[in-house]
């Protein structure tokens, strides 16, 4: 699995049981939703460090970072490059 | 007291670690064990602050621990923040002059320094660190408490400035403050991402009313009270990070605010444990030292398992805090051991001294009274249960 789909899957799975993880719209706006509160912000940035190793630095809790799985794409995709 | 006792509680340090500069601190800090420790008691019963020990601090240099190189301080990481202040716990027996420090470090010291603009850091830092100015965070209202994101305080943007109004209740070191971090609603239409943001307030500005100390069962040398915000007119450059970055700053604020907090219990707590100790081998009855009944020897046993699950615990935080990742829920976690143990710990210290251990002039109760407080802030237990929960996947 991709690190996307592992993120996709987990956001389904924590927030969202009744979407199946190939029908998260990818642009779909998670906060205004409902689907991510601050705490699941929290428990997502918990899950990006622990278990796909990316480090979040205390200014990226924001919400806008975690608005869609297009935003979370784009954060890793930036990170990543930057490491690279 | 032997350091050796104290120093590697909280495990193995990371390469960071200034181990030199760490030993010199707490080396420096036994200088003014006489100042701290003199008559703390009598302020406890008055509820009032030493400025004699608060100036104390100050010249110890301990005010100016988290603050940059660059501004004048010494940048200490978590791991050695923790030890200074485990350090300071043990031989510090004013407790609410331990909690101010971590207040004035946790509320304003460390967001500014990590979120502040150049121009404000530039303003705030060196006095900050100088101890010539006091921070304090005004987050809890008279509405709002462990839900803390439904406060009613409003910031209205507009030229140069905001208009902040509202309500903040319960702020330690509200009446010695000169600066104090107001977090506030900024946009109507966000929730807790996005719709707060953190302000550095100066209390003298017109409008911000700083109401009675308040009287409270420990902590007592801590001053507290309660603010008012009237249309105060709060420049542009008082914003710390960006607008909305609130709920970023908070989560960070109180991740150093649980770490200094309770850094200083578990020296307070091992501290309590030596005296206990001592107590136990000395006093007699029914011929012979109360410590060689079992009842008295497993209580000290036990208190000593808490202390040191409570210090595993910090030293976890720890390291999370230096990169080690999980650090909601190893903080979560901390603050819920440390605080309790602190608390059972207390009790069992009362017993342990039986009437003495109730007397207020042997400083043991003070113990109890103080504990209890930490059950509450920086997130109650049950706050703290629920987010253990959520963090390991409820
Ligand atoms: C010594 C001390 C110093 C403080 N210093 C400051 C300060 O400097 N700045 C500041 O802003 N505030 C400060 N506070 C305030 C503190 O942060 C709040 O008291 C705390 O967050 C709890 O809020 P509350 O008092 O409104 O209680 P409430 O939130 O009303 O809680 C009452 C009870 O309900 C429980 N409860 C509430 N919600 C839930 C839930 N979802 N699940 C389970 N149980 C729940 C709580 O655990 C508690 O037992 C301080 C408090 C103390 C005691």
């Amino acid at each position: 699995m991709t690190q996307i789909a592992r993120i996709r899957a987990f956001i389904c799975a924590e927030f969202a049981p009744d979407i199946q993880p190939q029908d998260l719209p990818a642009d779909l706006d998670l906060i205004q939703s409902g689907i991510i509160d601050s705490l699941g912000v929290l428990k997502l940035v918990a899950f990006l460090e622990d278990d796909c190793g990316i480090a979040i630095a205390p200014e990226e809790l924001d919400a806008e970072l975690y608005q869609s799985l297009d935003a979370i794409a784009a954060l890793i995709d930036g990170k990543t490059a930057n490491a690279a | 007291m032997t350091r050796s006792l104290t120093l590697p509680a909280t495990g193995a340090p990371p390469a960071s670690f200034r181990a030199d500069l760490v030993a010199e601190l707490c080396q420096g800090l036994d200088r003014w064990q006489g100042v701290f420790n003199s008559n703390w008691q009598e302020d406890d019963r008055a509820g009032v602050l030493s400025q004699n020990r608060w100036q104390a601090v100050c010249e110890a240099g301990l005010t100016a621990l988290t603050i940059p190189e660059a501004y004048g301080g010494l940048a200490l990481t978590a791991a050695e923040l923790a030890q200074v202040l485990e350090y300071l716990g043990s031989i510090c027996e004013d407790s609410g002059l331990g909690f101010t420090l971590a207040t004035h470090l946790c509320s304003t010291c460390i967001p500014v320094a990590r979120f502040g603009s150049d121009a404000l850091k530039a303003a705030l830092l060196p006095a900050l660190a100088a101890g010539d100015c006091v921070g304090a965070h005004a987050i809890t209202e008279p509405d709002s408490g462990s839900d803390a994101f439904a406060m009613r305080s409003r910031a209205v943007p507009g030229p140069g400035g905001y208009t902040l109004s509202g309500e903040k209740c319960y702020i330690s070191s509200a009446p010695l403050a000169d600066v104090i971090v107001v977090y506030a609603r900024t946009h109507p239409d966000k929730g807790a991402l996005g719709g707060f943001s953190a302000l550095a307030v100066d209390r003298h500005l017109p409008g911000v009313t700083v109401g009675q100390p308040r009287s409270k069962m420990g902590l007592r040398t801590a001053p507290m009270a309660d603010l008012h915000f009237d249309a105060v007119a709060v420049p542009d450059g008082a914003l710390i990070g960006r607008e909305g970055q609130g709920f970023s700053i908070l989560d960070y604020v109180m991740k150093w605010e649980i770490l200094c907090v309770f850094a200083l219990q578990v020296g307070e707590m091992r501290r309590q444990l030596r005296r206990s100790i001592d107590w136990a081998k000395g006093r007699q009855q029914f011929g012979q030292a109360i410590g060689n009944y079992q009842a008295v020897s497993h209580r000290i046993a036990d208190m000593h398992m808490r202390l040191e699950g409570a210090a595993n615990w910090l030293s976890r935080a720890v390291a999370a805090m230096e990169g080690g990742g999980r650090a909601s829920l190893e903080i979560a976690s901390a603050k819920l051991a440390i605080s309790e143990a602190h608390v059972a710990n207390s009790l069992d210290a009362i017993m342990l001294h039986g009437g003495a251990g109730y007397m207020s002039e042997t400083g043991i109760e003070a113990g109890l009274r103080n504990a209890v407080g930490g059950l509450i802030y920086s997130g109650t237990s049950d706050i703290q249960r629920n987010r253990i929960a959520a963090m390991i996947g409820l």
